[in-house]
Order: C-alpha cells, then sequence, then structure tokens
C-alpha cells in the first residue's frame, strides 16, 4: 500500500517538475538541441544538471544503506524503470563497462533521432497528454507502437548480447521475459 | 513561431530539483529507478508482475499534467511539429528507448546519477544524434 501512494506521489511530482523545468514544451527541447542554430538554449541541461545534483546524493546515501541491511528487508530493486536490472550494477564497474554494447549505442542513438524529430521524450509526452492536442495523442500512440515493434523484433533471444561481454546469466536474462529471470534467481538460490 | 531564445535557468533548476527529489523518493520506498519508457513498458504488457505500481505512477504522471493546467499553464503546449513527423518521431522514441534500455529519464538522470558508465554513453549517443537531427531539420528548412 506505501508502495503504490508512493507511485502516485512520486508519478506526480516526477511530472510537475517536467513541466515546471519547461521540458513539456517540445521548443525548449529542440532549442537545447540546436546547439549551432545561434539561439541555443541551455535549459535542458540545467534541468537533467539539477535532477542530477539532487538525485546523486540521495541515491548514493540510499544505496550505501542498502548494502548494510539484511537482504531480507530490503525493497527487492528488480528489474526497473530502466529494464536492464541497473540496481544489479552496482560495485560491478567491470561488468558495466564491457555492457557498453552496440544494442545501447544504436538504440540511444535512434531514440536521439526520434527525439530531435519531434522534441519529447516519454516523459514530457505523457504529461502533455493531458492536453488530448492530436499532435501529442499521434506522438504517444507511435511511442507505444515503436516499443511493441521492439519487442516483436528482438523476440525472447538473448543473442543480441555480444558474448565477449555476456554478463552473468541473472543478468543476461531479458528483462521482459520475466519468467526466464525468476527462473534463474531460483536456479542460482 | 515558438521563440526558442528565452533561456530558463530558475525554472529548469527548481524543475529539475522536483525531478531529482521524485527519483530519489522513488528509489527510497520502492527502489525503482525512475525510467519512464521503462515503467510504460512494463505497463503495456499486464503480464508484468508489477502492473499496478506502474499503472499508477503512470496515472500520476498524467495527473500531474491536469495539476500543470491549474498551476502553470505555460507549461502544457502544442506540439510543433506535423503529425507525419510526429509519427516517425514517436516510433523511434519508443523503439530506442527499449533497444538502449532507456530515456532520458532513466539513463540521463538515474543512471548518471548512480554513475552507471552504460547510461554515460546512452544519454551522450541520444544528445548527439538529437543535436545532428534538430541541425539537419534546420537546414533543410523543417522549421
Amino acid at each position: 500500500m506505501r508502495r503504490l501512494a508512493s507511485a502516485a506521489l512520486f508519478g506526480s511530482m516526477f511530472g510537475l517538475g517536467l513541466g515546471v523545468s519547461g521540458m513539456t514544451q517540445p521548443g525548449k527541447v529542440i532549442g537545447f538541441l540546436d546547439l549551432f542554430g545561434g539561439h541555443w538554449d541551455p535549459s535542458l541541461a540545467l534541468v537533467m544538471g539539477g535532477a542530477i545534483a539532487v538525485h546523486m546524493p540521495l541515491a548514493w546515501w540510499w544505496r550505501r544503506r542498502m548494502r548494510t541491511t539484511p537482504s531480507t528487508e530490503r525493497p527487492q530493486p528488480t528489474e526497473t524503470g530502466q529494464d536492464d536490472g541497473p540496481e544489479g550494477d552496482v560495485g560491478t564497474s567491470r561488468a558495466l563497462f564491457a555492457r557498453v554494447n552496440p544494442r545501447l549505442v544504436v538504440g540511444a542513438a535512434i531514440f536521439g533521432v526520434g527525439w530531435g524529430l519531434g522534441g519529447y521524450c516519454p516523459g514530457p509526452a505523457l504529461v502533455t497528454l493531458v492536453g488530448f492536442s492530436p499532435g501529442i495523442l499521434v506522438f504517444v500512440a507511435s511511442m507505444m507502437m515503436g516499443m511493441w515493434l521492439f519487442h516483436l523484433l528482438s523476440g525472447r533471444d538473448p543473442a543480441d548480447l555480444p558474448s565477449s561481454s555476456r554478463p552473468p546469466a541473472s543478468v543476461t536474462a531479458l528483462p521482459w521475459v520475466r519468467g526466464s529471470e525468476k527462473d534463474t534467481r531460483k536456479t542460482e538460490a | 513561431m515558438q521563440d526558442f531564445t528565452h533561456f530558463t535557468p530558475v525554472a529548469a533548476l527548481e524543475g529539475g530539483a522536483l525531478i531529482g527529489l521524485a527519483a530519489s523518493g522513488l528509489l527510497f520506498f520502492t527502489g525503482r529507478v525512475a525510467g519512464i519508457s521503462g515503467i510504460l513498458d512494463g505497463f503495456l504488457r499486464p503480464s508484468a508482475r508489477d502492473w499496478g505500481w506502474r499503472a499508477i505512477f503512470l496515472a500520476g504522471l498524467l495527473a500531474s499534467g491536469a495539476g500543470l493546467l491549474v498551476l502553470r499553464p505555460t507549461a502544457l503546449v502544442e506540439p510543433i511539429r506535423s503529425l507525419g513527423v510526429l509519427t516517425v518521431a514517436g516510433l523511434l522514441v519508443g523503439f530506442g528507448s527499449r533497444m538502449g534500455s532507456g530515456c532520458t529519464s532513466g539513463h540521463g538522470v538515474c543512471g548518471i546519477s548512480r554513475f552507471s558508465l552504460r547510461s554515460l554513453v546512452a544519454t551522450l549517443t541520444f544528445m548527439a544524434t538529437g543535436i545532428a537531427t534538430v541541425t539537419l531539420v534546420r537546414i533543410l528548412g523543417g522549421r
């Protein structure tokens, strides 16, 4: 219950932050990305910097505390918004380094092209949805379609991770294959 | 035509701090990383065992839009691209966010905050292709 209440509270706080910061205005996003246009708007860098400045020390403190808490009492950090189990990465910088792979870079590159074209990333697009303007409805619908397309094309095969950099089995379990992730844990435990 | 020249440092920092607080609160109370694309993606597949949490987070996000209509109506504006461009943009954002395992929030804010090299690389990559795209669109006269 506390978990669900937190989700509601912090979901709306997150959205308010996006709105207050100006990031729900595609003109400001594109103004930031238009580095060479002569009217560069650095606001987005301050939004991201401000968020990181607040989140970095708090997240560091939380993770340090988690490490000293018996695992049975922790909130279970499983697959997350970032969808590749970032919690599991803590303290394994070598594994992290190896996991900078083509899939990550190509995916981020594709994301950036879409971001620059529309001026929306997922958060601001969802916050703007209440306006019900045709443009944002079309954007969010095709964004969902794009996610679905990726899963359709990538299937359940974890082979898209290069074998040289394949992390331990518990990490390779594709995040969208919930069953396999759970199974891995079971066999390891 | 939009005015792209308004630099809003105070609002940017205020909003950024709110985003950072929200991401921290979510981490403290649920152990989750506030990556919007991942949360949405899980929500779209109802077999996910933590579907309810995702649904409520997203509901909060949508509700904040309604809140902004009252508190700061200037925050919500119409898209500035044509429906065709927005369709392509949406497809690329959705596809790319899943292929790259995160978006501006998951990689850009949360990932960098936990010193993830993956997230730093992803963030620099999508900023670079975003800048290239906007530059190209301007040169080709799209704006």
